[in-house]
């Protein structure tokens, strides 16, 4: 029952943990503590990630190989030191959960979650040396898929409603704008990645006429849900 | 907040043997003012414990109180008497605002059953507010479906929402529920705000009768009482 999950795999409570965190990372980024900015962002990204799977089950955020935590998702509480999945196994469980997470973004993931481990785990300061134009606009793109995916938005994660700050409704418009064109980006890749033929069939005005406008139209919307858009 | 007495109440009348508690009238009361009490067989404590029992359980699972307890009885607390980060703790004798019970749960429960063994000399009210009442604009809604609230249970503390995205419920209790950034600190004083303008209805009760709350729907308080008043009330807490 959905009412008895427990509080470390609950959808609603990873859900609201990714809202705060982005809230710190878009506080570090208006003090320009760029690294942290980067940090608390990618924790943000993960916890909103597990959040989808968990909204659709709980047993999709566990690990699979602890039978205790198992049994927690199923509503048995045999323990309380619940192990969660690995952010590889989140990111590959969200390829298939989103239509938009591409193969593009399932790279982007990880190379930030393999940052973040380097940066919390080692001597290495990788978020150091990331320009913002190096991730930003991709990391918006990831999320938005998400968000969508869980029929919300990120002015909705932000909090950038009408009485919020200017600053955040700015950076909520700024992180929409660049998800946006990244969108438009990964359909152009996708696009060009197409064999002639089919380019230029689906190159042709919807609706065409007779059996062969129908069959267009049914390519089309078959090659919109392959490449998310 | 304002209030009013609310000396209609709904009564199976007495009959001896509590097995007659009416499911149906116990369904229409909850279901028209998210309310209703009930007379027990008798004014003695065992009828009043064994009524309790038999409406809560035809309500649903039990949801356990503090430590887990299913039934735990209530009496007036002086500050220093109470439980850590209890209504009693912050407001001792003094009047407990309306709050939602267990809203430092996943999901509060659905019912409150609270019957009561005596009313106490002099006695006092439970009061109770239905939060839809208080007119939340659209932007306030989504605002309290939106803004992230600490909600405090020591380790087993997390962070959630004064409303779900389904809104089938409302959470807040001052006791548990802090804000963590400006849109929490907006929500929780929305909510402070709209809660005040309502007006409560005060539940007088007498020995033998149950009031059965929809925690869902309403919140609830109690007035300002006297540590040696004799108040005693049966509480147990259901999942619906």
């Amino acid at each position: 029952m959905a009412d008895d999950v427990f509080i470390a795999i609950s959808g609603d409570a990873l859900h609201a943990k990714s809202k705060v965190y982005i809230g710190r990372a878009m506080a570090r980024k208006a003090a320009e503590e760029l690294d942290e900015y980067q940090l608390w962002a990618s924790l943000a990204l993960e916890l909103l990630g597990k959040a989808a799977l968990a909204y659709r089950h709980p047993s999709l955020v566990v690990d699979p190989t602890n039978w205790r935590s198992l049994f927690v998702a199923a509503g048995i509480n045999v323990t309380t030191d619940v192990k969660t999945i690995t952010a590889k196994t989140l990111f590959e469980r969200l390829a298939h959960l989103v239509p938009r997470f591409d193969p593009v973004m399932h790279k982007f993931c990880m190379d930030i979650s393999e940052r973040r481990n380097a940066e919390l785990h080692s001597a290495d300061l990788p978020f150091r040396g990331m320009r913002l134009e190096a991730w930003e606009a991709r990391y918006w793109h990831a999320c938005d898929a998400i968000l969508r995916h869980m029929e919300t938005s990120l002015e909705d994660w932000l909090g950038a409603d009408a009485e919020a700050p200017r600053q955040i409704v700015a950076e909520a418009a700024a992180a929409s704008d660049a998800a946006v064109k990244m969108r438009v980006e990964a359909a152009r890749e996708w696009f060009a990645g197409l064999k002639k033929a089919e380019r230029e069939e689906l190159a042709q005005p919807a609706g065409g006429a007779g059996a062969a406008g129908r069959g267009t139209d049914a390519l089309r919307s078959d090659r919109r849900v392959q490449c998310g858009i | 907040m304002h209030s009013v007495d609310h000396s209609v109440e709904r009564d199976v009348p007495a009959t001896g043997c509590t097995e007659d508690v009416d499911r149906l009238v116990l369904g229409d009361d909850l279901e028209s003012r998210g309310w209703c009490r009930i007379a027990a067989g008798s004014a003695g404590e065992p009828d009043v414990l064994v009524a309790v029992d038999l409406i809560a359980e035809s309500l649903g699972q039990p949801a356990g109180g503090r430590a887990g307890a299913d039934r735990e009885t209530l009496t007036p607390r002086t500050r220093a008497q109470s439980h850590a980060r209890s209504q009693s703790a912050s407001h001792g004798l003094g009047a407990l605002p309306v709050h939602v019970e267990l809203s430092h749960r996943l999901v509060p429960c659905r019912y409150v059953v609270l019957g009561c063994m005596d009313p106490g000399r002099p006695t006092c009210a439970t009061t109770t507010v239905e939060w839809r009442s208080a007119g939340f604009t659209p932007d306030e809604t989504r605002l309290l479906k939106a803004a992230p609230l600490l909600i405090r249970n020591g380790r087993a503390s997390f962070y959630s929402t004064a409303l779900p995205a389904d809104g089938r419920f409302l959470r807040w209790d001052a006791e548990c529920v802090e804000p963590v950034d400006a849109r929490g600190r907006e929500a929780v004083e929305v909510l402070m705000r709209r809660l005040s303008s309502l007006t409560a209805e005060r539940h007088l009760l007498e020995a033998g009768e149950i009031l059965v709350i929809d925690n869902w729907r309403l919140l609830h308080g109690r007035e300002a009482a006297r540590v040696d008043s004799g108040r005693r009330l049966m509480r147990r807490l259901v999942h619906g």
